[in-house]
């Protein structure tokens, strides 16, 4: 079984506090943003994926497009989703609080989702 | 990346400013009891214009930003010395960090707080409309928009 960890965005700024999600010493959100600053093209949209989440954490509203809730398939918990025109961030609440589980592209969006609901479910099963 | 570098980046206050936008038109919809279609007349713009605003994608020229503002009652633009803003944004940190002494995390339901706006916030209110708990904290003189933030426990 994987070990999990939460570790505070230091990125994000506000009243209410954004995780990042850890697996088995694996950060995901971490491993998209270098990946894509490695490969150039859609860098500057991970600051606006930041700045989203910076609004939300400082209780600031957000358009329908740019963040809504997101089926995780994992009944009792809540997803969301935050995008830009070619990258995503999905998340969770939980009682931890709000966590960043995974990061991709649009142009990936499918496979994306299943690793993402498999991650929240096997997270969501570690704590019982 | 670091929080400083984050708020160095063109790109962060790109998303800001629009998304900023977004808000304060949503506020004036809200105010004036008006939906697209009548935004948009009034406006004098096609709903296309209306789209492009209310999905956060603002992004016309500065003379049609400026005419935007004044036509919705608001003065564009808030220009703020970058140090300052991240001076107060690390003291903003800093305040949370002391204020949350002892607890480790906040619980918020970032839908039910989708469309509220600070400004309801300022005097200390710690729930949205239905009562819903939004955040274990008081607020007071909170706003990123003002230099100095102060953030203690309720």
């Amino acid at each position: 079984m994987s070990k999990f960890a939460l570790d505070e965005m230091n990125n994000v700024n506000g009243v209410i506090t954004f995780y990042r999600l850890i697996e088995d010493g694996v950060c995901y959100w971490n491993e998209f943003c270098v990946e894509i600053e490695k490969e150039g093209t859609h860098y500057e949209q991970v600051f606006a994926l930041t700045a989203q989440m910076n609004r939300k954490a400082n209780l600031q509203s957000l358009a329908e497009k740019k963040y809504h809730a997101y089926d995780t398939k994992v009944t009792g918990v809540s997803g969301f989703e935050f995008k830009t025109k070619d990258l995503r961030a999905y998340g969770i609440k939980d009682e931890q609080g709000n966590i960043i589980i995974f990061a991709g592209k649009k142009s990936n969006q499918d496979d994306d989702e299943v690793t993402f609901r498999s991650i929240v479910k096997r997270y969501t099963e570690s704590k019982r | 990346m670091k929080r400083e570098d984050v708020l160095r980046h063109p790109a962060y206050w790109f998303e800001d400013v629009q998304n900023e936008l977004y808000s304060q038109v949503v506020d004036y919809m809200d105010r004036e009891k008006i939906n697209r279609s009548e935004l948009a007349k009034r406006l004098k713009v096609s709903k296309g214009y209306v789209s492009q605003i209310l999905n956060g994608n603002y992004n016309y020229t500065l003379k049609k930003w400026i005419e935007l503002c004044l036509a919705i009652g608001i003065v564009p633009g808030v220009y703020r010395k970058l140090d300052d803003v991240i001076e107060a944004d690390k003291e903003f940190a800093r305040a949370k960090k002391d204020a949350i002494r002892g607890e480790t995390t906040t619980v918020v339901d970032l839908d039910k707080i989708s469309s509220i706006n600070l400004k309801h916030l300022k005097t200390g209110t710690s729930t949205a409309s239905g009562g819903h708990k939004i955040a274990e904290y008081e607020y007071r003189e909170f706003s990123p928009y003002t230099a100095k933030t102060v953030l203690e426990p309720a």
